[in-house]
């Protein structure tokens, strides 16, 4: 229980000097957000981790308006432990060019050696190196393994590459002398010549056939699922530049059909569900904002019936609930005093953010939301229904008139116009 | 208290491992599948390694790998081969447990440097009339497939050794095989798994690196 009485003047004079709890308000892909998911968003991930344990590849939109926490939402994916599968958040390309590499260099990064290292391990077991000789010992015979496999595999795959894929996996696993080298290809590093030759390789992974084999390989072969996580398609799919004609007119949409798209704003999808056709159980997940996704899902039914690929049905990411919005709330607020042993009910050993919180009302009473109360924290809720990004900004809105206007929770009671955005 | 004939008689694990022993009267005949290690009765010179062994009265039959000394010199040779129950001192299965983990180990840790001969060859011979030492040569290198025989019949297995600064061989991922001071025959070898095994120089019979070729 909380003892000091001057706890709240403490409290404020803190928030003056460090970072306010809701001074971020944006989700990045390129920044790993540890945020927990919002409590009414995790059946989504319960219903993902079910619809991507179906077999081959698959492409799952999901769709929310500006600021609705699709980016969140992607990290909650990325961070989930229901998900059992290797979850990799990439960036699109903004050009066709080496495009391959560019997942390929992208995705490894990300899956890290770790992973790598089991992949090798399991990909030689298949193919024969789990063989155990005279009962004890791991054959040695690289060029046994590497030729079973290449035999077994060449039907799906460019012969070519794939022999020099399988070759450098096999030295990885078995070759204790170029483990390291094959280490540094496989992770899509650029080699010299002298590494090449000692690799017996002519080609590093900027050759995009090999790019290509090798992520077909690693996402076919890995003991887990793959799950790649891409965010705003629609941005991505604008910029994208697919190497032909350049438009200067500017904005193209004006000369499209309403609610149809450019046929060059298809050129990075189409490139997307080629991948997906030739790699076999490539799943991806791809966000897009409300207003763009209609032509894209009209584009992706389309391939419905045409493609192998399986399109599941858009996930719509709805307001986010007001108890979502309490959650946040404290969760923000509670990390804030916990960061910097700040003084507040939030932070206090007894106070549990996956409780209902009217049952610490009846402990702390309206302390518990210091420095505003209730009634601001439904009014901001209310304002801009349940759009989380929305919902932050107000609160930093309010955050920053206290430390800086010195604001009372009365006046901004009476003026909440001057306070919030609408 | 236990009723007499309620309660099945404890066999002792070692029982389902020991499959012949010459000094202890033990033999079970028939044909055996997994890691099976064979210490020949020809004073210290040879061990044997295979995945099945035929046991009956008279001669027991396998295919595997023959490893040992000759004089100063390390010999390894593969094959067919067919040995008299006199010729064997003892031939135990490996736990399968032990082999899984021996299997898993290896993999675990990367050691990018680890030295593998591409023939067998003797690093330590414990011999009046032709001994060997090398292991200064070797000092603080990574060897790899190290087999040793130790004194009083042991034999030690590992994925990798490494000579110490003190001159002591340090077998790390192996397991033990050696004679125990128990009174039952059935117990009379222990097996171990050991993920770090140093011992004196002095208990070794012989240390010979597995070469490559032989695992081809």
């Amino acid at each position: 229980m909380i003892t000091d009485s001057s706890y709240k003047e403490k409290f404020v004079k803190k928030l003056s000097f460090l970072l306010p709890p809701f001074d971020r308000f944006v989700a990045k892909g390129e920044l790993p957000e540890q945020e927990p998911l919002f409590p009414s968003r995790e059946k989504y991930i319960k219903h993902i981790s079910e619809i991507i344990k179906h077999e081959g590849s698959m492409i799952i939109p999901v769709i929310s308006e500006v600021g609705g926490g699709k980016t969140h939402f992607l990290w909650g994916i990325y961070n989930s432990f229901d998900i059992d599968a290797v979850t990799a958040f990439l960036s699109f390309p903004r050009s066709k060019e080496k495009i391959l590499y560019y997942f390929y260099s992208n995705f490894i990064k990300q899956f890290g050696q770790s992973n790598l290292r089991d992949f090798s391990q399991n990909f030689g077991d298949k193919f024969g190196a789990a063989e155990r000789l005279f009962g004890f010992f791991r054959t040695q015979n690289i060029e046994r393994i590497s030729s079973s496999a290449v035999n077994q595999l060449q039907k799906d795959y460019d012969k070519e590459s794939l022999e020099q894929c399988v070759n450098v996996i096999v030295q990885h696993l078995m070759n204790n002398d170029k483990s390291q080298i094959a280490e540094r290809w496989l992770l899509g590093q650029l080699m010299d010549d002298d590494d090449l030759f000692l690799l017996n390789a002519t080609e590093d992974l900027s050759n995009e056939s090999v790019a290509k084999t090798m992520l077909k390989l690693i996402i076919e072969h890995n003991s887990r699922d793959v799950v790649l996580l891409f965010d705003d398609l629609d941005k991505a799919a604008k910029e994208f530049d697919d190497g032909g004609l350049v438009n200067w007119a500017g904005d193209l949409n004006e000369d499209c059909e309403d609610g149809d798209a450019c046929n060059n704003e298809f050129a990075l999808l189409e490139e997307i569900f080629g991948l997906m056709e030739d790699i076999n159980n490539l799943k991806i997940i791809v966000t897009l904002e409300q207003a763009d996704s209609a032509k894209f899902i009209k584009w992706l039914n389309s391939k419905r019936n045409t493609s192998s690929v399986h399109i599941a049905d858009p996930l719509e990411l709805g307001p986010i609930t007001l108890k979502d919005a309490y959650h946040l709330y404290f969760s923000r607020l509670r990390n804030f005093c916990l960061k910097y042993h700040v003084t507040h009910p939030v932070a206090d050993s007894t106070f549990k953010l996956d409780k209902d919180f009217k049952e610490f009302e009846d402990i702390f009473g309206e302390d518990l939301y210091f420095p505003i109360n209730q009634e601001i924290l439904e009014v901001v809720y209310g304002i801009k229904f349940g759009n989380p990004r929305e919902i932050l900004r107000n609160f930093k809105s309010i955050f920053d008139a206290i430390i800086f206007e010195e604001a009372g929770i009365d006046e901004i009671q009476t003026e909440y116009n001057r306070f919030l955005r609408s | 208290m236990v009723i007499e004939g309620t309660r099945e008689p404890k066999v002792p694990s070692i029982l389902r491992s020991l499959l012949l022993d010459s000094e202890k009267g033990i033999l079970q005949s028939g044909f055996h599948e997994g890691s099976i290690i064979t210490k020949l009765n020809d004073g210290h010179k040879s061990i044997l390694f295979s995945d099945t062994i035929d046991i009956s009265e008279d001669l027991s039959k396998l295919d595997g790998l023959k490893i040992g000394m000759d004089g100063n010199l390390a010999f390894s040779e593969k094959g067919e081969m067919e040995i008299s129950k006199e010729e064997i001192l003892y031939s135990v299965k490996i736990d399968n447990e032990i082999v899984k983990t021996f299997d898993k180990e290896r993999f675990n840790t990367s050691f990018p440097d680890i030295t593998t001969f591409l023939h067998t060859s003797c690093l330590y011979h414990y011999s009046t009339i032709s001994p060997v030492n090398h292991l200064d040569f070797v000092k603080g290198e990574i060897l790899s497939h190290p087999v040793a025989l130790l004194l009083h019949d042991g034999i030690l297995v590992g994925d990798r050794a490494v000579i110490d600064d003190k001159g002591y061989p340090v077998f790390y991922n192996s397991f033990l095989v050696q004679r125990s001071e128990s009174y039952r025959p059935e117990e009379s070898l222990s097996i171990t798994y050991e993920p770090i095994f140093r011992m004196n120089i002095h208990f070794f019979k012989w240390i010979i690196i597995l070469g490559a070729e032989m695992l081809k």
